[in-house]
Parts: structure tokens; sequence; C-alpha cells
């Protein structure tokens, strides 16, 4: 194992930086196609969004993983694994967009109650073709630790996709139906894909032309046990995806019936999915490059028994995720109202901004926590907490617009409660390795109602007047609870620095 | 030897059942929007070119000799549950002009196709 560890990090470094920059670069088209197409073409491109990842989590999320776990026990080798890779994406692939190109008008009258939809809709089957036949070469280099090829096409395709998207943005503007604006964006998606096809194809010929020594033979993996291996892998991914499917149908659902017109829904939904969101989980690609490092610790860890070192690590991974995304949150929730006029020219969707950003810190932690429940074995933890989140989300959405003037507040305030939910599962569930199990009760407490803390002080702040106002309340009233509540804690770190002090 | 080496032309004309079955559902989901697209007409035709061309491709290669002789087969077999369907919808009120040119191209592409996809 040692002898490829080298190479190990300096991929995973290099991953993570290429994820946040992609992440970096793809918030540029965010701030300005929302001006330039206009929030409703936005919101139908974001719309036919969830059912593309559906598929690709579907057909692409799990066999990548079994074959790199091949790999890595040498147990096939790599014609093998195309050969094999070549075959899934050949018949289970083909059958499946083949499905999905029947059923399509079906889908798009009947779910989601809109024709434009169909234009989008086109392209996603190409997508995932492509993909899926990039995948194998994908899973090959994650088995054999070479990862800068992962991250230069990852580079390629977000580089690619923005400069066409902006293009899209510049050439089509206003002009044209919305639906064929749309149908563009999904097409630089494609076009990103294919350039990353293409680099993954010249680079393997470059990389796996040796011979290769192999445990026993590859001649017993077929293709029905690779189905079989990778059933799990993608059930997990799947649920995620699947909930993030059906929400979207739920919110143009739940807010039809609430009276909201469907143009409104489709640039709400075009608002929240294609800039808030990112722009909340973007402290989220730091902490996931941070805990990728946490997995093989803790796999290590489970082997030797000694649990104190890794608890160390687990305590600092989440302390760096915290202490990214918690500046990175206030700052935002303080610049607010300039960032709303800097993209949209007007300052409506401030309040569904401020909502969200309470939140935002659940979804930054929510990466370390389940690479620590995956690499415990428990992955099936992970899925179950995706799932009653997703079902506790769409339940306050039945629920909470109607407590609102603006139905959509309800709605992300029921978005919120669903990833608080998830996140507050995983802390439980992880508590033996972050050292929970010895922590005193009160401690809990505080953790809850440092929780519940935000949202609450934004409800009953109402009277204080503006945002501003407040948030600086806000802040005010939090710090001194803080203080507060970790009084002894302070108190004992005051007199250690004095100590130390006092004996230099 | 399965049962698809021992009796490719049948193998043959399941796989074109199995594809005019997709070909129809593809057409009939997707007239929602009242699409130009006609199936008695040319594009029926080509349609049905393709399928028996591919199918007899594909007996064919199931086949140890004689492709041409198993594509013919296959484009007949298709060309029968073609007749059956019909008669099944209009019973022969249309007239025979356009469908017997479409019988004569089918029975030739599958012909074609077996000839391609006979192993050398």
């Amino acid at each position: 194992m040692s002898f490829r560890a080298q190479t190990i990090w300096k991929g995973t470094i290099g991953l993570g930086l290429a994820s946040v920059f992609c992440r970096f670069i793809g918030m540029v088209p965010r701030f300005y196609l929302p001006r330039l197409i206009g929030l409703e073409a936005i919101g139908l491109y974001q719309m036919s969004y969830p059912l593309l990842l559906l598929l690709l989590t579907l057909l692409c999320g799990g066999f990548p993983m079994v074959l790199a776990r091949w790999t890595g026990q040498q147990m096939i080798s790599t014609q093998d694994a195309v050969k094999l890779g070549s075959k899934w994406t050949s018949r289970i692939g083909l059958g499946c967009i083949i499905t999905f190109f029947i059923s399509v008008p079906w889908i798009v009258t009947n779910l989601y109650h809109d024709h434009r939809l169909i234009w989008p809709m086109l392209i996603v089957p190409w997508i995932v073709y492509l993909v899926m036949a990039s995948s194998a070469w994908r899973g090959l280099a994650l088995g054999k630790g070479q990862l800068t090829t992962g991250a230069l096409a990852q580079t390629a395709e977000a580089l690619l996709r923005v400069c066409i998207s902006l293009w899209i943005g510049y050439e089509f503007g206003k002009q044209y139906p919305i639906e064929w604006t749309a149908c563009a964006l999904m097409g630089s998606v494609f076009v990103g894909e294919a350039a990353s096809f293409l680099i993954w194809k010249f680079k393997f010929k470059q990389q796996h032309n040796q011979n290769e020594k192999i445990n026993g033979s590859s001649a017993q993996l077929s293709m029905k046990k690779l189905f079989k291996e990778s059933l799990p892998f993608t059930a997990q991914k799947v649920a995620g995806a699947l909930a993030f499917w059906a929400e979207s149908i739920w919110i143009l659902y739940c807010l039809a019936s609430f009276g909201v017109s469907h143009v409104a829904i489709l640039s709400g939904y075009g608002v929240i999915q294609a800039t808030l969101l990112p722009l909340i989980m973007f402290p989220g690609s730091i902490s996931l490059s941070v805990a990728t490092g946490l997995f093989s610790a803790i796999a290590q860890a489970k082997e030797d028994e000694s649990k104190i070192e890794v608890v160390r690590m687990v305590r600092q991974s989440l302390a760096i995720s915290w202490w990214t995304s918690i500046p990175f949150h206030t700052v935002m929730l303080l610049f607010t109202a300039p960032i709303c006029a800097a993209i949209y020219g007007n300052q409506s969707y401030v309040q569904w901004m401020i909502m969200l950003l309470m939140f935002g810190f659940n979804v930054s932690l929510q990466s370390p926590l389940q690479n620590i429940l995956q690499a415990d074995g428990r992955a099936s933890f992970a899925m179950w907490n995706t799932i009653t989140g997703s079902i506790i989300k769409m339940m306050c959405m039945l629920v909470l617009p109607k407590l609102f003037d603006d139905p959509w507040i309800g709605i992300i305030l029921s978005m919120g409660i669903g990833m608080t939910w998830t996140t507050a599962c995983a802390f439980w569930q992880t508590r033996g390795w972050w050292g929970g199990k010895d922590i005193h009760p009160t401690d809990l407490i505080k953790l809850i109602s440092g929780y519940a803390f935000l949202p609450f002080a934004w409800t009953l702040t109402d009277a204080f007047g503006t945002v501003y106002n407040r948030s600086m309340i806000i802040i005010l009233v939090y710090t001194i609870l803080m203080i507060v509540f970790y009084r002894g804690w302070l108190k004992q770190k005051i007199r250690l620095l004095k100590e130390k002090r006092l004996s230099t | 030897m399965t049962i698809a080496h021992r009796f490719p032309a049948l193998y043959g004309i399941l796989l074109s059942v199995l594809l005019f079955i997709t070909f129809a559902l593809t057409l009939s989901m997707w007239n929602t929007w009242q699409s130009p697209i006609n199936p008695n007409g040319w594009t029926g035709i080509i349609m049905h070119t393709l399928i028996a061309w591919i199918c007899g491709i594909l007996s064919a290669k199931k086949s140890q000799s004689l492709g041409w002789l198993h594509g013919l087969w296959c484009g007949i077999g298709y060309l029968i549950w073609l007749i059956a369907l019909r008669g099944l919808i209009d019973n022969f009120d249309s007239g025979i002009g356009m469908f017997g040119l479409m019988s004569g191209i089918v029975i030739v592409a599958a012909t074609i196709g077996g000839i391609m996809g006979r192993k050398a």
C-alpha cells in the first residue's frame, strides 16, 4: 500500500484543488445568466437536471466503483475491465436510454405538466451515454490510484461548459423561445462531457499499454457478478438522486396548489437551484477534499483497533469544515443585499438567501460525516438519513408554505429542516468517532440550542426592521449566549494561558 | 448451441417483432404533439426496412451457413406479422399499392442484411 501512498496523496490534493476550482468557475455563469436569459429559462434547465442526475447515478453510479475495487485487489486485467465496461454500456445503458426515450413525452406531459421541457430532455440521454462510455476508465484509474487524469477531465469539462453557457447567454439572450435556450444550456453540458470523454480516451491509451499481473483468472468475473456487486453502491447513491428528482416535482405540485403561477414556480426553482444552493454549498467542496483523507485513516484504524489518533483526526476535519463554512456564511449573511442586487438587479430574493444561509453549515458538515459512516461500513445509515430527511422535507412542504406570506419561504425552511435532520442523524451515528460517547448531556443541549437558535431568532426579531439590524442583533445575542454557555471552558483556557505566561 | 443458433430465422423474427413494438411505442408516445410523422407513408417504409435489415444481419450472424436464406426467411416472417397486423387494423380497405411496394423492399432489405451479416 505504502509505495503508492505518494501518488495517492498527490492525486487527492490535485482532485481537491480541481474540485474547488471547478466550483469557483461554475459560479461565473450563475452570476451572469439570470440577467442575460431570464429566470424562467434557467428554471426550465434546472427542472430537467434532476432527471439527468437520476439517470447518471442509476447507470454509472455503481459499476465504476466495483471495477475500481477489483483493479485495486488486482483481480482483473485492464483489458477485461474495459471489455466489461463496454458490455455494460452497450447492453444495460442502451436499454435504459431507449426506455427513457420512449417514456419521456409521458413524463413531461403527465409529471411536469409542461411540454416545453421536452427540449432540454432531448439532450439528456446523449450526455448519459457519453458519461457511461468513459466511466469504465474512471473506475480503472480510481483503482490504480491515478487521480490526475480525473482532475484534468473535470477541469476541462467545467471550463468548456462555463465558456459555452456564457456564449449562449450572450448570443441567445432573450430573443428566442426559452425552451431553445434551455436546450442550448443542456447542450453546453453535453459538449463539456464530450471533452472529458476525449481526454479519458487519449490519456487512457498513454497510461495503460503495459502488461500487468493479476491474481487468479478474470474469466469468473462476469456481467452478472458486476451487476450484483454494484447494486449496493448504486442503491446508496440512487436514494439521494431519487429524492432530488421527487422534490423537484413535489415543489411544482405544492406551489401550484398554493396558487403560485407556473412561470413563478419555474423562476423560483431556477433561483434556488441555480444560484442560492450552489452559493451556500461552496465551502462544502473544501470540506469534501478534507474528508477524502479521512476515509483510508478510519479504514486503517478499524483494522488496528487504535481509535485515539483517529478521533483527533476526525475532530480536526470536522473543525476545519466548521471553520471554513461559518465565516463564509456569516459574511454572506451580511452581504446578501448587495449580492442579490448584483445578480438579479433587485432585492426580491434577499429573504430567501438569508433563510438558506441559516442552514448552510449543515451542508459542509455532511460530507466528512458521511465519509466517516461509509468508512465505518455503515453506508446504509447514510442512505436512510437521506431518505428520512427528504420525507420530512416533503411533509414540511405541505404545511409550512401556508404560514408565510411568501410560500417560497416555507419551501426553503422545509429544505433547511430536511438538511438539519440528515446532518443531525449523521452526527449522532458517528458519535463514537468524534468522541461523543464521553460527552456530558449539557453539551448536547448547547449543541441543539446552537442549531435551533438562528431560525428562531430570525422570526423573533421580526419587529426590528431591516435585514442588517436583525443580523447584527442575532450575531450579538449569539456571541453573548456562547460566552455564557462556554464560560467554564473559557475560564480554564484563560487560566492555562496565564500559567504559561508565568512559567515563561 | 443455443436455441438462437438452432433456429436463426425464428430468432430474427422475434427480434424484429420486438424492434417493431419499440418503434411503434416511441412513435405513439411522441405523437403527443401531433408530429408530422405518419407511420403508414414513407416513414413507415423506412422504419420497416431498417428493422428487416437489422434483423437479417442478426439472424445471419447466428446461422452456420446460407446467411441470405436466413435473412430471406426472417423478412418473410416479419412480413407475415405485418400482414396479420394490417388485417386486424383496416381489413385491407386502403388498397394494396403502397403495401406491395413495402413488402418487396422489406424482403430485399432482409436478404441484403443476411448477406452482410454472414460469417466470413
